[in-house]
C-alpha cells in the first residue's frame, strides 16, 4: 500500500478502489518502477488471495527495492509485510490476518505483566502528570496532533510525564525532536555486556549518534531508539512502528528487543493514544468553528450583525412625524364644490341644489297633509313665510341662467335652515 | 496436471489457432476458458468474421470430435438429438444418434430455430445427456456448446429464453476486426488459405483437457473473492436501469470462469484480475435493461463497466 501510495503521489499511476494489483502493474507510467511492482503484487497476490507463505530472502530483497520506490518519493513506513526480513514461514501466523495489526504486540505486553490502555482524556486534556502516570505511547505516524494537543503534550512531558514516541521525528513535536539519519537493517539493544539482544528490520530511518539522550537500542551504526529527559518528564524515542505491528513482532529476536526498549521506562501500564486522542474538543462553539475552517465566515457572520443592529437603530432613532389629522372627506367634497361653483359663477347652481335637498329631506319628513314650508317652519321655531320664501327663491334659482348676487346669503340661510332641521330630527 | 502444465498447454493452444485466426484473441481466450470451465458460450456477431472458424481451429487444436447444426425455422428436436429408426434387417429399432452427440458442437444461427428446438439443447448443455423415446444417452465429455448468432436480423429469428441463455456460461461478442487484422486475413486468404481444410495440430487430446477441467476446478478461490464476485453480480439486481438481473447461476460462472483464467496464468489461486475480465462475458446475456435505459442506448457491458468502478476490489 505505501508503494502504491508512493507512486501514486509520483504521478506513475493513479490509486482507485476499483483497480486490482495487475491494473496497477499495467498503469504504471514508470518503467523501473514497474518491475518491482509487479513482483510485489505477486507476493501480495499469494500471501492474500493464495494464503501461501513466503521466502525470506525474496521478502527481504522485494523490500528493499520498494523501500528504495516509497524512499525516492517520501520518507514512508513501508507495507508491513515487506518490513520483515529474515522471518521464519512457519511463524507467520498473524491472528487477525492482518500484518499491520497490533494484536500480538498487546499479548505479549500483557504476558510481560504491562497492561495496554488508553488515554484517560484526549491528549490536549491530559491533567498534570504524577509519580503513577502511566507512560503514553503516542505513534506520530498515526496519530495526527492539532497545534494545541502538540503544545499542552510538550507541557504535559515537561511537568513529569514520560512519552514514547514512535515514528520519524520530523513528525514529533519539535522539541522533543532528536536528529535523524538512515540506518541499518539489526536492531540491537545493549542491556549489559553479557545481554545483547537482536532483531531484524527493514531499513529504516533511525536517530543518529548526534541524538540529545540515551542510546536504548541501535541499528548497525545508528541508534533505532533513544531515551532522554525534558524538563521533569521523558522521551523514549522509536525511528518505527514496526515493531509494533504483528509481523514486525513475529519476527523472531523482535519482541525481546521491544519489551526490552519499553523496559527502560519501567511501565506497568502504557496507555495507546489513538487517532481521535490527537485532537482535542472544541471548548466552545466558536473554537468548534474555527477548527471546521469557518472562522472567517463567522467573523463575517458578526460584522454583518453589528451593521445590522446599527442600521435598525440608526432607523429607530429617528424622529416619526405627527400623523396627518382625519379629515371628513365628505366636508372636504362639499368645500371643493363650492369652491368650484363660486369660481365659476354657479352660486345660484348651488343655491338650487341645496334648496332642493332640503326640501326633499324635509317632504320625506313631514306629513302627506301638511305643507313642508309650514312643517319646516313649525320645526325649526321660524316665520313660515320667511321660509316659504326662502324655498321659492331656492326654487326659482333652478330656472335662471345668471345669478343674482345675493347667492352666498341665500346659501348661508339655507344651510342653517337645514342643521336647525337636522338639529331638530 | 499442475498450473504450470495447465499453463503451457492452454498457452500452445492459444497459440496453435492464432495460426489460423488473426487477431480475436479475446475471443479465442474465451472460448478456451469456456471449454476448460465445463461451460458453454455463445457468440453473437455479424457474417463473415469467423465464427464458424474459431468453432472448427478449437475442435481440430483440442482433438475432439465436432458436429456442427445449422438452425433454420423447420429443424425438429430429433434434428439435434438423433431418433430411433427402424432396421428392417435386424427387425429393431436403431437409436441414430444426432450432430449433438460431438464433443464440440457447433450451433449456427440459434436462434433461428423455434423454441422446441432450441430447448432440445437444454437437457444436452445441462446434464450433459439427451433422453430419446425415453432412454437417457450420454453425451461423450468434454462437451461444448458454441451457439452463434446473428444481432442484426430479427425477422424469421426465434430469441433465446432467459432459462436457455443462462445455460451459456460466457456471451463473447465478436466484433469487426480492425484494418490491419482484416488485411492480414484477406492476405493469408490471397496466400492460398483454405478454411475448409485447416493445417492445424492437435495439441492436446480430450483425456487431457478433462484433467485440465478437473484441476481447474481445484483451483483456490478466497472468501475474499467470492465476496468480490457475489457483490459483482448483486449489483446487477439493485441496477435501476436493469430490470431483471443476474441470477447465482452468473455468481457461479465467473468464479468458474476465474479459476481457469488463473490457472491459465499458472496459479492456483484466483485473483481480482481473474475474476474483472469475466465479469462482461458472464453477466451481458444474463441481465435484462429496463426498457427507459434501452431507449437511452444502454447496453449492458456499458452498466457492467458501472458495476466494476462501483465494487472495491478487495485489498490487503
Amino acid at each position: 500500500a505505501a508503494t502504491l501510495r508512493a507512486l501514486d503521489r509520483k504521478g506513475a499511476l493513479q490509486i482507485a478502489r476499483d483497480r486490482t494489483n495487475g491494473e496497477y502493474v499495467r498503469a504504471c507510467q514508470d518503467e523501473a518502477a514497474k518491475i518491482t511492482l509487479k513482483e510485489l503484487v505477486r507476493e501480495v497476490d499469494r500471501v492474500q488471495f493464495g494464503a501461501l507463505g513466503t521466502e525470506p530472502d525474496r521478502v527481504r530483497t522485494l523490500g528493499q527495492r520498494a523501500a528504495a520506490i516509497v524512499r525516492a518519493v517520501l520518507p514512508l513506513a513501508l507495507l508491513v509485510l515487506l518490513a520483515c526480513g529474515g522471518m521464519d514461514t512457519r511463524k507467520l501466523r498473524v491472528p487477525t490476518g492482518n500484518p499491520t495489526g497490533s494484536e500480538v504486540f498487546e499479548r505479549v505486553m500483557t504476558a510481560q505483566g504491562v497492561r495496554l490502555g488508553r488515554p484517560p482524556k484526549p491528549l490536549g486534556l491530559l491533567e498534570k502528570p504524577g509519580p503513577d502516570t502511566p507512560p503514553i505511547l503516542v505513534d506520530f505516524g498515526r496519530v495526527p496532533l492539532d497545534e494545541d494537543t502538540e503544545k499542552h503534550l510538550v507541557q504535559w512531558v515537561r511537568e513529569g510525564g514520560t512519552l514514547i514516541a514512535v515514528d520519524q521525528p520530523h513528525r514529533w513535536p519539535k522539541e522533543l525532536r532528536p536528529s535523524t539519519a538512515v540506518g541499518g537493517e539489526d536492531v540491537t539493544v545493549q542491556q549489559s555486556d553479557a545481554a545483547k539482544l537482536e532483531g531484524r528490520l527493514l531499513p529504516g530511518l533511525a536517530f543518529g549518534l548526534e541524538s540529545k539522550g540515551t542510546v536504548v537500542a541501535t541499528t548497525g551504526n545508528e541508534a533505532f531508539a533513544v531515551l532522554r529527559t525534558y524538563g521533569s518528564g521523558q522521551v523514549l524515542g522509536l525511528a518505527t512502528g514496526d515493531l509494533m505491528t504483528n509481523i514486525g513482532i513475529s519476527v523472531p529476536g523482535n519482541a525481546a528487543v521491544l519489551v526490552a526498549i519499553l523496559g527502560t521506562v519501567n511501565p506497568r501500564t502504557i496507555d495507546v493514544a489513538s487517532e481521535e486522542d490527537g485532537t482535542t474538543p472544541p471548548s466552545n462553539p466558536f473554537i468548534a468553528l474555527s477548527r471546521a475552517g469557518l472562522g472567517l465566515g463567522l467573523w463575517h457572520a458578526l460584522a454583518a450583525t453589528a451593521i445590522l443592529f446599527l442600521a435598525v437603530g440608526i432607523r429607530a432613532t429617528k424622529p416619526i412625524p405627527d400623523r396627518p389629522a382625519r379629515r371628513r372627506a365628505f366636508t372636504e367634497h362639499v368645500g371643493a364644490v363650492g369652491a368650484l361653483y363660486a369660481r365659476a359663477r354657479l352660486g345660484h347652481v348651488a343655491v338650487a341644489a341645496l334648496g332642493r335637498l332640503l326640501e326633499l329631506r324635509a317632504r320625506a319628513r313631514a306629513p302627506r297633509t301638511q305643507d313642508v314650508a309650514s312643517w319646516l317652519a313649525t320645526r325649526v321655531g321660524r316665520d313660515p313665510e320667511e321660509v316659504r320664501a326662502l324655498l321659492h327663491k331656492a326654487e326659482l334659482a333652478r330656472k335662471d341662467t345668471v345669478p343674482i348676487g345675493d347667492e352666498t346669503k341665500t346659501l348661508e340661510e339655507l344651510s342653517s335652515l337645514y342643521a336647525a332641521m337636522e338639529k331638530t330630527s | 496436471m499442475n498450473e504450470s502444465q495447465f499453463e503451457a498447454t492452454f498457452d500452445r493452444l492459444r497459440k496453435e489457432i492464432a495460426r489460423v485466426i488473426v487477431g480475436q484473441e479475446d475471443l479465442v481466450t474465451g472460448l478456451l476458458v469456456g471449454l476448460f470451465a465445463r461451460g458453454h458460450v455463445l457468440l453473437e456477431g455479424a457474417p463473415g468474421l469467423g465464427k464458424t472458424l474459431v468453432a472448427r481451429s478449437l475442435a481440430s487444436v483440442s482433438g475432439c470430435s465436432f458436429k456442427r447444426i445449422q438452425f433454420t425455422p423447420d429443424l425438429m428436436p430429433s434434428d439435434v438429438t438423433g431418433s430411433s429408426i427402424y432396421d428392417k434387417e435386424r427387425a429393431a429399432f436403431t437409436f441414430i444418434p444426432g450432430p449433438v452427440f460431438g464433443q464440440i458442437l457447433l450451433s449456427d444461427e440459434i436462434n433461428r430455430a423455434p423454441a422446441k428446438t432450441q430447448s432440445s439443447l437444454l437437457e444436452a448443455m445441462q446434464e450433459r445427456q439427451v433422453t430419446v423415446d425415453g432412454t437417457a444417452r450420454a453425451l461423450p465429455l468434454p462437451f461444448m456448446v458454441i451457439a452463434t448468432q446473428n444481432p442484426v436480423e430479427s425477422q424469421g429469428t426465434y430469441p433465446l429464453p432467459e432459462a436457455q441463455l443462462d445455460r451459456f456460461l460466457f456471451k463473447l461478442t465478436v466484433p469487426d476486426p480492425p484494418r490491419d487484422v482484416e488485411i492480414g486475413i484477406v492476405k493469408n486468404h490471397a496466400a492460398g488459405f483454405d478454411p475448409t481444410h485447416l493445417d492445424l495440430n492437435a495439441s492436446t487430446n480430450p483425456d487431457e483437457i478433462l484433467a485440465m477441467q478437473q484441476f481447474a476446478q481445484g483451483v483456490r478461490v478466497d472468501d475474499q473473492i467470492v465476496a468480490y464476485v457475489v457483490d459483482l453480480v448483486r449489483r446487477t439486481r439493485e441496477d435501476r436501469a436493469i430490470e431483471l438481473g443476474a441470477s447465482p447461476r452468473a455468481s457461479i460462472a465467473m468464479m468458474k470462469a476465474a479459476q481457469v483464467v488463473a490457472a491459465s496464468q499458472g496459479r492456483n489461486f484466483v485473483t481480482p484480475d481473474d475474476v474483472k475480465p469475466t465479469a462482461k462475458p458472464v453477466m451481458r446475456h444474463r441481465v435484462m435493461l429496463h426498457p427507459d435505459a434501452q431507449l437511452q442506448g444502454l447496453t449492458p457491458d456499458d452498466r457492467i463497466d458501472e458495476m466494476l468502478k462501483a465494487v472495491p476490489v478487495p485489498r490487503l
